[in-house]
């Protein structure tokens, strides 16, 4: 065998290894992605409005958990 | 019928029984050390009408409808820790006194409406018997519990809750949604001692 021969048998087998492997990689990715897309995408939804009515609770206000609380312990 | 949102007249209220007496206790705690910006009253509520109407278009299902109370409660803090309403003019004693009254009057005002907010919660839910919605008012009586003793790892809670709001404020961070949630835990703990 020449050194011409075995310099181009060398190189075909590094092309081959690079194209097996470079195969190998991209089988791999695409079944991985096929099992990413397959997986539904979450969206959040907006939140819910209220019922509840600020005029109705306005009967019940009062200040609390003040200064004077924070204070001297008063309670009101 | 439908009450119009925000409601201006339910915020006199809150302002006359809540906002105005904290200011007023604290001015009486610090003489002469504290000024109020210009128009408080206003600015207060032109800010947390902001707030409410950002949190409708951004947040809520229909910007049309209402948020709920934890919601308003946190709109009311932000707006009052955002304008900073109270300013110390003169040291306390002669010493500069690291007091974070603001955010303090913040959290004063979101507890108070929280607290009426779930008594009248309570009160209308049907499903609910009498005597376990007595108890239940009950243990809102005196305002929302707050984490003490060995619940609190380090400080006092409510500084420590002060400081938190400080630095959000600061830093552009504060959100509606993160103080409403707070809030809400609050209020749970209040219902579950």
């Amino acid at each position: 065998m020449t050194g011409l021969e075995l310099g181009i048998g060398i190189l075909a087998g590094v092309i081959a290894l690079i194209l097996v492997v470079s195969a190998v990689t991209i089988m791999v990715t695409k079944v991985n992605s096929k099992e990413i897309n397959n997986m539904r995408n979450v969206y959040l939804g907006r939140l819910a409005n209220s019922d509840s009515s600020i005029q109705d609770a306005m009967k019940y206000l009062k200040l609390t958990n003040g200064i004077k609380q924070q204070l001297h312990g008063e309670k009101k | 019928m439908g009450e119009m949102h925000p409601d201006r007249d339910s915020y006199e209220m809150i302002w006359d029984k809540v906002i105005r007496k904290e200011i007023d206790n604290y001015q009486s705690s610090y003489v002469n050390c504290i000024e109020l910006i210009p128009n408080v009253k206003e600015e207060i509520w032109k800010k947390y009408v902001s707030l409410n109407v950002y949190c409708k278009n951004n947040y809520m299902k229909s910007p049309e409808g209402k948020i709920d109370r934890h919601k308003v409660a946190a709109c009311y803090m932000i707006a009052i820790a955002m304008l900073r309403p109270m300013r110390f003019v003169q040291k306390i004693d002669n010493k500069e006194v690291p007091l974070a009254i603001n955010e303090m009057l913040a959290i004063t005002v979101g507890l108070s409406l929280v607290r009426a907010f779930a008594i009248a919660a309570i009160k209308e839910n049907d499903s609910i018997n009498k005597e376990d919605a007595d108890i239940l008012v009950a243990k809102f009586e005196d305002g929302i519990k707050i984490p003490e003793g060995n619940l609190v790892n380090h400080g006092v809670y409510l500084e420590n809750y002060a400081n938190e709001i400080y630095f959000a404020a600061s830093e552009g961070k504060i959100s509606v949604l993160s103080l409403a949630h707070e809030l809400y835990l609050l209020e749970v703990i209040t219902r579950i001692s």
